[in-house]
């Protein structure tokens, strides 16, 4: 096991082992404001100091909310430094939704940036995340904190019915640092781009706890707009970064796009470079042959990692070519989230990478991946019916279909749960979608499937697709096919401005039958996506 | 000069999602229409504001549900 069992500990011992070395930076009004690891104990504690003022004591929740910002990060770690839990909170959610986790987690207290506190106004406790340096110092309260104490809840669902709320102990999230510590040879000196957003499972542990455990610096992007996160990348010498396949396709497509408009004479020299790299296997020479790209990208970027979705391997391989290699992993929220990861020495395309050190995988009679560990969370919040639909006798069922090769590495062929996984790396539960679809006027019942997208940018991927019976007594006079349609799209349309933007629909269909259902009178997704032809 | 920006746009548009040029009307939303999600969306910016060097703030995403919205957005920026 690891040596550090709880969050205060990483603190203290990066606090003495790193001191003045930077752990976060922010580009802010043209220069980078950094946060050294000492700076960043100090504001823990005295934020820690003000939670417990306010009242907080061991395992009371503490909501967060933000944009992406080393604030985030100071809030997360004094939360669960001085025994709270962290709730962390999805910034696209509305504040109906907000309201719902904040709500189920009982959280008292919200540190909030003031961008979200303008928009939201909630009726809570609040400290301002541009507040924090001008608390007064203090030191860290004294509380006895064990690694199989409640460090975070994360919420993965419900934000309009029932709530689903992951939890982490300490000990959960620190043996899955440790295990991912020991596959990369990352230190002070590393710079790791934090673009995903921060309450994301796969940011949380891979983006800021992974790097910060393990002495790297964080560099928060400035914005999302490619051009910026290459500058972010060039001024400050960007070594790594966690992406979503969404982001690696944008950057992808982006240098063919450039290369398209520099015209024929760069479109043929691109893809005779593109041809020779091809016969290359040195990584070395292949960056050399596309230095352009490498210095575009910083020129220090040692690998990018994918987490959250399946990535494209053609995607993988393009990069490849250029000299960039993309490591990918696999995990889930539920595990804190990390159960496989390639690395720089173990990498096949296609294969999500071999099982943490730490980590147990086996996969069932039915084909479903199963995984055993230190990470597995204890449970859903306040879901113990939810938690035995999952772990069953200390295995986590991850919903998922695999296969191993003989070499040990794990490729998903498959899903068996019902969720759509977006290119960004986010769940959707078709059951929340189908809640308010079935409540508009004039339909019988819906089904909510994931389905690829066939072109463009985010060719591949999964995208929301619902399809409706619709009730023909409603309609009566003008149940004319093409009017009933019309009026499903417009009310989905409707709809669709009330849910965050990952769970909107993307394409109705409208089906004139009853969905096939089991005798216990559950839609079968299956047979309705293989009679959809979907 | 209008006709001409808004052509330019919609074609610089179709290449950042990859969709035809023709499949983009101009009236469409970008969203649940064009399957345009956040980060499509901000990439769109990035590429606008490369082109005519401008800057749209991301915090106007929610603002730019059609592509005429974008259009109207960078004739006011270009302003």
């Amino acid at each position: 096991m690891t040596s550090i069992l709880t969050v205060r500990e990483m603190l203290e011992v990066n606090r003495d082992k790193f001191g003045r070395l930077t752990a976060f930076q922010i580009k802010r009004n043209h220069l980078y404001y950094k946060y050294s690891f000492k700076l960043v104990y100090e504001l823990a504690s005295a934020l820690a100091a003000e939670l417990k003022k306010r009242g907080i004591t061991k395992g009371e929740r503490v909501a967060v909310l933000s944009e992406n910002r080393p604030e985030w990060g100071l809030a997360y770690l004094a939360i669960a430094g001085m025994g709270g839990v962290a709730v962390p909170l999805d910034a696209q959610l509305t504040a109906e939704e907000i309201k719902n986790l904040l709500a189920d987690s009982g959280s008292r207290v919200i540190i909030i940036s003031r961008a979200m506190e303008e928009k939201h106004h909630f009726q809570l406790s609040k400290i301002l995340m541009e507040q924090i340096e001008d608390l007064p110092s203090a030191d860290f309260p004294v509380v006895e904190v064990k690694p199989q104490d409640l460090a975070a809840i994360v919420y993965t669902s419900g934000t309009t019915g029932a709530p689903k709320g992951v939890m982490l102990t300490h000990g959960n999230i620190l043996s899955n640092v440790y295990a991912v510590s020991h596959l990369f040879a990352i230190g002070p000196g590393d710079n790791f781009l934090s673009v995903l957003p921060l309450h994301h499972a796969f940011e949380t542990t891979a983006g800021f706890l992974g790097p910060f455990y393990m002495g790297a610096g964080i560099t928060y992007a400035e914005s999302l707009k490619s051009y910026n996160l290459t500058r972010n990348m060039q001024e400050t010498g960007v070594t790594v970064m966690c992406g979503v396949p969404l982001l690696y396709n944008l950057f992808y497509d982006g240098i063919f796009r450039e290369v398209e408009e520099k015209g024929g004479v760069m479109r043929a020299l691109f893809s005779i470079l593109v041809f020779l790299a091809k016969g290359l296997y040195s990584q070395w020479l292949r960056r050399k042959l596309f230095a352009l790209i490498h210095r575009q990208f910083g020129g220090k970027i040692r690998f990018f990692v994918s987490g959250g979705a399946a990535i494209d391997p053609d995607i993988i391989y393009g990069f490849e070519l250029f000299g960039i290699t993309v490591l990918q992993g696999y995990g889930l929220t539920e595990s804190a989230p990390i159960l496989t990861c390639c690395t720089l020495e173990n990498n096949r395309l296609g294969s999500v990478g071999r099982p943490l050190e730490n980590v147990e995988i086996r996969i069932t009679g039915e084909g479903e991946i199963i995984a055993r560990g230190p990470n597995i969370m204890p449970g859903y919040y306040k879901r113990p019916d939810l938690t035995a639909e999952v772990i069953k006798e200390g295995w986590l069922h991850t919903g998922d279909v695999g296969r191993f090769d003989d070499e040990g590495y794990l490729y998903i062929t498959g899903r068996i749960k019902d969720i759509i996984v977006t290119g960004a790396g986010v769940n959707v539960y078709p059951e929340e979608i189908e809640y308010f679809i079935n409540k508009i006027g004039g339909i019988q019942e819906s089904c909510v499937l994931g389905v690829r997208v066939r072109e463009g940018a985010r060719r591949g991927m999964e995208e929301v697709w619902a399809i409706i019976v619709p009730d023909y007594e409603f309609f009566k006079k003008q149940a004319d096919l093409s009017y009933i349609e019309q009026y499903l799209k417009e009310e989905t349309k409707k709809l669709n401005q009330k849910l965050a933007e990952y769970k909107r629909i993307a394409q109705v269909k409208i089906r004139s039958i009853e969905l096939p259902k089991t005798t216990t009178r559950k839609v079968r997704r299956f047979q309705v996506r293989r009679e959809m032809g979907l | 000069m209008t006709n001409e920006l808004e052509k330019e746009i919609k074609s610089l548009v179709a290449k950042v999602i990859k969709i035809p040029e023709e499949k983009i009307d101009l009236k469409a939303n970008l969203f649940t229409d064009l399957g345009v999600d956040s980060l499509l969306g901000v990439e769109i910016f990035a590429a606008l504001d490369k082109k005519y060097h401008i800057d749209i703030p991301e915090a106007k995403l929610r603002e730019a549900q059609t592509l005429a919205d974008i259009i109207q957005m960078v004739k006011e920026l270009k302003k």
